[in-house]
């Protein structure tokens, strides 16, 4: 629902009509629990990034925005009692290198753009990267927090939800416009660090990424 | 635990082994569980893990084929085999089931019903072949509760 709020302020999202959690409810199940409005769709398009160095970029039409940290975690999953599987990501542990490299923590991340496949895979994420404690992710989504106007702004462009479904590149080109203060009427208020985050396989791959509207100091 | 397969074979999926799965299929096609065991570290382990953490050769021993469901879900889509599906609904279960030995296994749960589909209900195992290929592993209900506390992870 937060998603579809950000999507009716996105000139480029695929879903823009109102969203109630009781349209939700309704949705027919795709493979309980998870319902048809829980997946993200499929979407043609494309995104290009160009990585150039800071002084050539000085000198290019497009305003840049930098890198300042980065970090990957393919953990892996006992598979027995002792397993975390579905309720530990490699975010928890991608998400706290790639802020150390950068100088930051959870509260100075201004816009939060997460590789949001399935309604559940942003909550997860929530939780592993320190923005609530642990089985909280439930509840701050519902408080709002995610949504336009909320504390912590996340998947501002729609996400892959309600957005458009570019995979990775869909976070990033979201973090890179809000940066840019291309955002339009979804641009964020503080938008000066975004954090990214990138999932591959059954949460078995996890990427993160920080990206700062001026460089690194 | 069953022995015989609960389903006839389907032309639309199968199941085919590899050198590395070899020993696995032998025992489903025989009405066996086959999971790992390393023989060091007391611990047995799910037939898809191929070393131990310690790095101890691992051996194929038979399971007692009895779990406990940890977690699942419907597919509520077109079932991949009839046989797996639920005659009624049509949506298949799956589920991950901890076995008496410890590891977790992914597999078809067939039979469900409310009172069965529950962390600590009793389930064993059963086999099923699809198409031409090899029989598979799935879990239906056993009947009587499960005493979580009998679930462990050591061989000792």
């Amino acid at each position: 629902v937060s998603r579809r709020q950000w999507a009716r302020l996105n000139p480029t999202a695929q879903h823009k009509d109102p969203l109630t959690l009781a349209d939700h409810q309704k949705s027919r199940y795709i493979v309980e629990p998870l319902r048809l409005l829980d997946c993200c769709g499929l979407s043609n398009g494309a995104v290009a990034v160009v990585l150039t160095t800071h002084d050539r970029s000085a000198d290019l039409p497009s305003t840049p925005v930098f890198p300042w940290g980065i970090s990957q975690a393919h953990t892996g999953y006992d598979w027995d009692v002792r397993s975390n599987f579905g309720l530990r990501t490699g975010a928890a542990v991608a998400g706290p290198k790639a802020m150390r490299m950068a100088g930051v923590t959870p509260a100075d991340i201004d816009v939060l753009e997460l590789y949001d496949c399935y309604t559940y895979t942003c909550l997860v994420q929530l939780e592993d990267y320190g923005f609530c404690e642990r089985g909280e992710a439930g509840e701050l989504a519902a408080s709002g927090a995610l949504a336009p106007g909320g504390t912590v702004p996340t998947s501002t462009g729609g996400g892959q939800l309600s957005g458009y479904c570019l995979w990775g590149m869909t976070p990033l080109a979201e973090a890179i416009s809000q940066l840019r203060s291309e955002g339009g009427e979804r641009q964020a208020a503080r938008h000066d660090v975004a954090l990214v985050s990138g999932n591959g396989g059954v949460l078995d791959f996890h990427a993160s990424l920080i990206l700062g509207r001026k460089p690194h100091e | 635990m069953s022995d015989q397969p609960v389903g006839e074979a389907a032309e639309s999926f199968s199941v085919s082994r590899d050198e590395a799965s070899a020993a696995f299929f032998d025992g489903t096609g025989g009405g066996a569980l086959m999971i790992r065991n390393c023989s060091v570290c007391h611990l047995y382990l799910a037939p898809h893990i191929t070393t131990c953490q310690q790095g101890h050769e691992l051996q194929w021993v038979r399971s007692k084929g009895i779990g406990s469901p940890v977690s699942w879900a419907i597919d509520h889509g077109p079932a991949i085999d009839p046989r797996l599906a639920d005659p009624q609904s049509g949506h298949s279960v799956f589920g991950i089931v901890q076995i008496e030995e410890g590891p977790w296994m992914q597999v078809p749960l067939l039979e469900t019903n409310e009172a069965s589909l529950r962390t600590g209900a009793r389930w064993r195992v059963a086999f099923v072949r699809l198409g031409e290929g090899e029989q598979i592993v799935v879990f239906v209900p056993g009947g009587v509760h499960c005493r979580r506390d009998g679930l462990a992870n050591s061989a000792g």
